[in-house]
């Protein structure tokens, strides 16, 4: 039986100081492939959680004291050397991409950590063009990093870190700055990702989008995993934290018996749906 | 001035040039500027150095003359203190003291000496590449680790002006009037209120950012590759013995010319 890319049990954090448990007894398991979205509101533990996924915590942030079990691939995490062996196999874009251009010019800032990593120059290059494809970044290669917009800057972390090749990736917020073709871009070239084998988790605010390209959901709050399941049944449940407008709109139809059919996660989703309704031959909507 | 101190890419002959042979150029100049103060010389230099700028990187003077204006003030304040500090004949009496000819004559020979030296390093940052100076630096012998911190260097400079900026119109928006005044003094003290949460916000971004390098593998123990090469090239050779030969020619003509100024003319 493969092992899963990530397994979590009892996973507790607490920072220095603060008054409550950032994670309280989180219990995860993500399969490899999959994509998971996770939301929650501000606070809720998400960026915590990504960070001990990559063992950030504990090996760099040294003022969150942590308990429970992360396995990677079926190996504890603890069992790794410290985050530079972590890295090969756990790949983490941070919310800020300000402070992950480390580079001043953008084909320098893909390279940078293949060439720490050793990697054959034929290699380094093959990659560039694929991550240059996947996140339509081709026509920034030659500009410089600080001179960048805010979407265009998360592109490149995010294509940075695609360019290690990790088996996982974790996404916290890639899409914060991007506007909508951008982030179906982004989403896009998750999906790609997560078909070639990579397991992502994403922690994203933009629940349209994680709605349609999650392949399950988990809702937190407080530090707690409130709900997890596919999207629909983590969206349609009283857990959800939020809901895309279209399910909304949807579910409220439903309450007064207007939507008989499935609920709908994205608008395309909502329009086959009422086609579906009104070309019933039983319905009465036929002529509404 | 520190933004177009930064790299400009190009295609010129500088630009192509390896790092290593500029900065062996650098080296000579500044060996040069630094051993003497004798004006012609250095306006010689000077000369020299704005020409081949022009010539070998299309770098005209209108390029860097806003940032050589900042330093007037500074060779204009270093004359006036050598004049009052050395002793000779006077070259002028300016409410009862006494402006020594050999001090105005050292002054202005010091800020020449600043004008070729800014001049060389502007030359430099604008024609190579923050990792062609890492790379250069790693082969001559520095760690890689070391060599790329220069090259960060210059990722980190935007870095700090970004958030002055924000800094600076948050303040101005809260109704500072002095960050947003012409006035220098006013002004400075914005930048001294400013310079506090500056620095922690730095010092924030330096923690993050060492995560950043950490999680691409910034201190994996082994063997890196280089996806850019550079080989010193005959052109390369050919600039440092242009340079050398610049160098023979002033320094022969400090020793072998009069001094078109003296001390006691």
């Amino acid at each position: 039986m493969t092992a899963p890319a990530l397994a979590v049990s009892g996973l507790t954090v607490r920072y220095e100081g603060a008054e409550r448990r950032a994670l309280d007894e989180v219990d995860l398991v993500v399969a490899p492939g999959e994509i998971l979205g996770i939301l929650g509101p501000t606070g809720a533990g998400k960026s915590t959680l990504l960070q001990c996924l990559s063992g950030v915590i504990p090996h760099h942030e040294d003022s969150a004291a942590m308990r429970g079990g992360i396995e990677v691939f079926g190996r504890p995490l603890e069992d790794f050397t410290g985050l530079s062996e972590i890295t090969e196999t756990v790949g983490l874009v941070m919310q800020d991409p300000e402070v992950q251009l480390v580079n001043t010019v953008v084909r320098e800032e893909l390279v940078w950590g293949m060439e720490n990593r050793g990697i054959p120059v034929p290699e380094i290059e093959r990659r560039l063009r694929r991550a240059t494809d996947l996140f339509d970044i081709g026509g920034l290669l030659d500009r410089f990093t600080h001179a960048l917009s805010g979407g265009e800057k998360q592109r490149v972390v995010v294509a940075s870190i695609f360019c290690l090749s990790p088996r996982i990736m974790l996404l916290d917020e890639p899409t914060s700055e991007l506007d909508p073709a951008g982030t179906e871009g982004v989403m896009d070239a998750i999906r790609v990702l997560a078909d070639e084998g990579v397991t992502v988790v994403v922690v994203e605010h933009k629940i349209e989008e994680l709605a349609v390209y999650a392949d399950r959901l988990v809702a937190m709050r407080a530090g707690r995993v409130e709900a997890a399941g596919t999207p629909r049944e983590v969206l349609t449940g009283p857990a959800a934290p939020d809901r895309p407008q279209v399910l909304d709109i949807a579910l409220r139809l439903r309450q007064r018996g207007h939507w008989d059919t499935e609920l709908p996660l994205s608008v395309p989703a909502a329009v086959a749906g009422w086609q579906s309704m009104t070309h019933d031959p039983h319905s009465d909507r036929n002529h509404a | 001035m520190s933004g177009t101190m930064l790299y400009q890419p190009g295609k010129t002959f500088l630009h192509r040039a390896d790092a290593r042979a500029k900065i062996a150029a650098i080296i000579v100049v500044l060996v040069v500027a630094l051993t003497t103060t004798r004006i012609d010389v250095l306006v010689a230099l000077t000369a020299v150095v704005v020409i081949g700028l022009a010539a070998l990187a299309r770098i005209t003077p209108a390029s860097y003359a806003k940032a050589l204006l900042l330093i007037i003030p500074l060779v204009l304040l270093l004359t006036l203190l050598q004049a009052l500090v050395q002793g000779g004949p006077a070259m002028a009496t300016i409410g009862g003291l006494s402006l020594s000819r050999a001090g105005v004559l050292l002054g202005l020979g010091i800020g020449m000496r600043l004008f070729a030296m800014g001049i060389c390093f502007y030359g430099f940052s604008v024609t190579t590449s923050p990792s062609d100076i890492a790379l250069a630096l790693h082969k001559v012998g520095v760690p890689y680790k070391f060599a790329y911190l220069t090259s960060f260097a210059f990722r980190f400079l935007p870095l700090l002006q970004d958030e002055a900026r924000t800094l600076l119109t948050a303040m101005a928006v809260r109704g500072s009037a002095e960050s947003s005044s012409r006035h220098p003094l006013r002004r400075g003290r914005a930048i001294v209120r400013m310079l506090f949460p500056m620095l922690a916000g730095s010092m924030k971004r330096s923690s993050d950012i060492a995560l950043s390098m950490e999680l691409r593998g910034y201190s994996l123990p082994g063997p890196r590759t280089f996806y850019r090469t550079s080989s010193f090239r005959a052109g390369d050779a050919l600039l440092v013995i242009g340079v050398v030969l610049l160098a023979a020619a002033l320094l022969v003509m400090q020793w072998q010319m009069p001094a078109p100024f003296t001390e006691g003319a």
